[in-house]
């Protein structure tokens, strides 16, 4: 209470002090220029985007975590949680026309209701890469290679990639019988099922849910409508449409209210046949848990893997992809003791449709401890508008994460926020000012930073303050130095003296001998 | 913020409607009985008690007092807790279970919707509306943020949510919402306005909970004594709703004869066990008198089976409180105020 009055920064944000900036800086910068040697150019888009845009595809996690308000035109928006989404609109909004592929690098903040603490914030910064049109190998081995080549530039050691294929799993859910529905929430509970979730525990959350029921023809009584459900489903759609409506209206329960009544009909046959699903939904559970199970060593698993598809007749396309992706990473070079496959995991968002990928730091928290994370799309761009698929793929970091990682190896160099000023400037008595400005002026245009003493304190105090502040060089200024025009200028460690006239600032050898 | 910065203790309560009647009903059967010399005056006394203040606002409004600590405690109903209280603020629960005010938060739709009986399915026609370029679903509501979480726990996305302050039971058939959600006591609203609730659509069970500011209660000693009493009160007479203290005179040889034949139907026990004192009678005849404390259910065949071993002269007096060795609800808050 004793600091009631003063306004803190809200819950889950907080401010980079000129101590933190320039870290953060490096880390951008180097960033950048990692993504650039590979051809990446920078895009910028906006931090408020309309909610639809994450609705469409971003998966329960980050929807439940969404910012999302209406603004004053009473339009649905949000706070980006992520950035893909975003790019992938900017892509159809602005750059259809170019040639592809279009290679596209980004940083910015974004946006999660999430419960903060270390690593966890509510805003936080991704940096990224988009790579737009290409579904060669070679694209998903270059975007796994360049998420690991950043991370070295910037001199991160201890981390792990995990690469997994939501393909696989894809593949089965394609060929199960089971609705749309019911596909999403079993990929959700994979990763569940990874994390040491039982199949018993999300079977009986099916069914809470009513997606499943007991086997009704065991009750006796309903025998008869178990003949007659199974009717309904042998026969035309339409048809047995039609027969429901009928006998709601029939039995005098008519749909006079806000619905259309083929609608209802259509929803009843629906759960009719959904609660059949019993069979394959265990047949899906049990595939699952199969494949949370192939995870390790690229060459141990691929004969697991194939072993697999032959089990359950499914394509070989993503095992073969995944072959040639961990054959293109071999010419990278990539150091495979950090690498690791991993069937069981599906990263949370439901966009991905090919190769997937983690990296993890084990330093940070069991549930902070990815600090990047991508994958392949290849229908976003189409679910966001665009006439087809479009292959594309990409990868995020999570910056906060990886300083954090880095503090851990000790890699910032010292005081990198004390490089800013070169000189500061102390005058002697308000008469010199004109003399001060100009000096301070042609000094910054030769290229130095140039502070100059704005709280008029004395010589002494003056130069404590640049001792403390580890600023270089003083510059002292009076009467007889604007006289003379020259200046006075100090080293601060070696407290040596020297004058310089000003008509020899700008002589390039006196002043590259300086620093 | 105006911060209570005093000794006393300031309690706000709801001004209006029937959870003022049962609070101040509770507050009274409590030994806190309110003085208000004019019934319009927001502010009131507590009789016997100068240093609580009682403070009259709307239900909606405690929870925000009670955090900028303006009151430092507050009755409301957990529901409009839960609405608009404030993340990691300085308002904890002290009592969640005042036992009045009772309702449930439901969503509820038109009971011609014959195909939703369930949230998934409220998330299944959702999808389908969005995928067929119906539009959201809209949700018709007083508490939009419970809603909205609600129904993000069950995979329901497409969805608006139109606050209103009407009657809800009109949205649907006026289409200004698909669905409801909005408290009922027993449900016969719903029905007769022909909706239905969704099976697992319950949103949260409420009734009337205390709520304290954390700072104030830390900072000032005085009233968290203060508090203690108040907390002492409520807790003890929540106990004892329902229960009964009788007394009656029965025949005997001894305290014990007395205990065994009263005993053997178990029905006699008490909270811990009857209690049996002699009576000096003038023509020295053997009475004792039993004492024990029983629930409203139990209370007649009680009465009965002392009338069968003889009983006579049964008093019969509804227990106000009940008070246990320490209060569970204080050391509670305690913990809650050191540790966190």
């Amino acid at each position: 209470m004793e600091k009631s009055n003063e306004i803190s920064s809200v819950r889950g944000t907080f401010d980079i002090t000129p101590n933190e900036y320039y870290i953060y800086n490096s880390i951008n910068e180097n960033l950048k220029k990692c993504f650039e040697s590979y051809g990446y150019k920078g895009i910028v888009v906006p931090i408020i985007e309309y909610s639809e845009l994450h609705l469409r595809k971003s998966g329960d996690e980050i929807i439940s975590k969404m910012y999302e308000f209406k603004d004053y035109g009473n339009r649905k928006i949000c706070l980006r949680p992520e950035l893909t989404a975003s790019v992938a609109r900017a892509y159809l909004n602005n750059l259809m026309s170019e040639s592809l592929p279009i290679r596209l690098y980004y940083s910015g903040p974004s946006f999660r209701y999430d419960k903060p603490q270390k690593g966890r914030y509510r805003q936080f910064t991704q940096a990224g890469i988009e790579l737009i049109g290409s579904n060669s190998e070679i694209s998903d081995a270059e975007i796994i290679w360049i998420a690991n080549k950043g991370l070295c530039s910037l001199g991160l050691k201890k981390y792990s990639l995990i690469i997994g294929h939501i393909g696989l799993v894809l593949d089965f859910l394609e060929n199960s019988g089971l609705d749309e529905r019911v596909k999403r929430m079993l990929l959700k509970n994979m990763e569940l099922l990874s994390k040491g979730g039982t199949v018993q525990k999300i079977r009986s959350h099916f069914e809470e849910l009513d997606i499943i029921t007991k086997d009704i023809a065991k009750n006796e009584n309903k025998k008869y409508l178990t003949d007659f459900l199974k009717y309904l489903e042998e026969i035309d759609y339409s048809k047995a449409k039609k027969i429901i409506y009928g006998l709601l209206e029939e039995i005098g329960l008519g749909i006079d209210g806000n619905r259309v009544p083929e609608e209802v009909a259509e929803r009843l046959l629906f759960k009719i046949k959904r609660k059949n699903q019993r069979k394959n939904i265990d047949k899906a559970l049990e595939f699952i848990k199969e494949l949370i199970k192939i995870k390790g060593n690229p060459k141990i698993v691929f004969s697991q893997i194939n072993d697999l598809i032959r089990e359950y007749n499914l394509s070989k396309k993503p095992l073969e992809e995944l072959e040639t992706v961990i054959e293109n990473l071999d010419y990278f070079n990539i150091d495979w003791g950090k690498v690791n496959i991993d069937l069981g995991f599906g990263r949370g968002l439901d966009y991905y449709t090919g190769i997937i990928f983690e990296i993890n730091y084990d330093g940070l928290g069991t549930q902070e401890k990815q600090i990047c994370g991508g994958g392949r799309y290849n229908d976003l761009i189409r679910i966001l508008g665009g006439k087809r698929d479009l292959p594309s793929l990409g990868f995020a970091y999570g910056i906060e994460r990886i300083k954090l990682a880095l503090e851990i190896e000790k890699k910032f160099p010292e005081n990198l926020k004390n490089k800013v000023t070169d000189m500061f400037i102390i005058p002697i008595g308000n008469e010199v000012l004109d003399y001060v400005i100009k000096v301070s002026e042609l000094l910054r245009e030769i290229g130095f930073n140039v502070e100059i003493d704005v709280l008029e304190r004395k010589i002494n105090r003056n130069l404590e303050y640049v001792d403390k502040m580890n600023i270089p060089f003083a510059v002292i200024i009076g009467g007889d130095e604007k006289k003379s025009k020259i200046i006075k200028l100090r080293n601060t460690k070696t407290k040596l003296e020297q004058i310089i006239p000003l008509e020899h600032l700008k002589d390039k050898n006196i002043m590259s001998n300086l620093s | 913020m105006a911060y209570n910065e005093t000794n006393n203790l300031i309690v706000t309560i709801p001004s209006k409607g029937r959870l003022e009647e049962q609070t101040l009903q509770f507050m009274r059967k409590s030994g806190l009985k309110i003085y208000r010399p004019n019934p319009r005056q927001y502010e009131a006394g507590i009789e016997g008690n100068k240093n609580v203040k009682v403070l009259f606002q709307r239900a909606a409004d405690i929870p925000e007092k009670v955090n900028e600590g303006s009151a430092d405690l507050g009755i409301t109903g957990l529901d409009l807790y839960e609405e608009y209280k404030i993340e990691s603020a300085n308002t904890l629960i002290i009592h969640k279970e005042l036992g009045f005010g009772k309702c449930q938060l439901v969503l509820a739709v038109s009971d011609d919707w014959w195909d939703v009986s369930s949230m998934d399915d409220v998330a299944d026609l959702s999808n389908k509306w969005h995928n067929e370029g119906k539009g959201d679903i809209k949700v018709a509501t007083k508490f939009p943020r419970v809603t909205r979480n609600f129904l993000h726990k069950y995979g329901v996305y497409y969805f608006t949510i139109i606050e209103t302050h009407g009657a809800l039971e009109l949205a649907p058939k006026m289409g200004y919402g698909h669905i409801i959600s909005d408290l009922v006591e027993t449900g016969t609203t719903l029905r007769e306005n022909r909706l239905k609730i969704i099976r697992d659509g319950i949103i949260l069970n409420s009734q009337a909970c205390l709520i304290g500011n954390k700072k104030a209660l830390k900072r000032y000693p005085k009233k968290l004594e203060l508090t203690k009493k108040v907390i002492e009160y409520f807790e003890s007479q929540i106990r004892a709703e329902g229960y009964y203290s009788i007394v009656a005179n029965i025949k005997g040889n001894s305290p014990e004869e007395i205990f065994n034949s009263i005993l053997d139907n178990g029905r006699c026990e008490g909270l811990r066990g009857p209690t049996i004192s002699k009576v000096y009678t003038k023509d020295n005849t053997n009475w004792y008198a039993i004492n024990i404390v029983v629930y409203q259910d139990e209370l007649f065949p009680v009465i009965e089976h002392l009338r069968k071993n003889s009983s006579e002269g049964i008093l019969v007096f509804p227990a106000e409180y009940i008070f246990e060795n320490k209060s569970v609800t204080y050391s509670n808050l305690l913990s809650k105020l050191k540790y966190k």
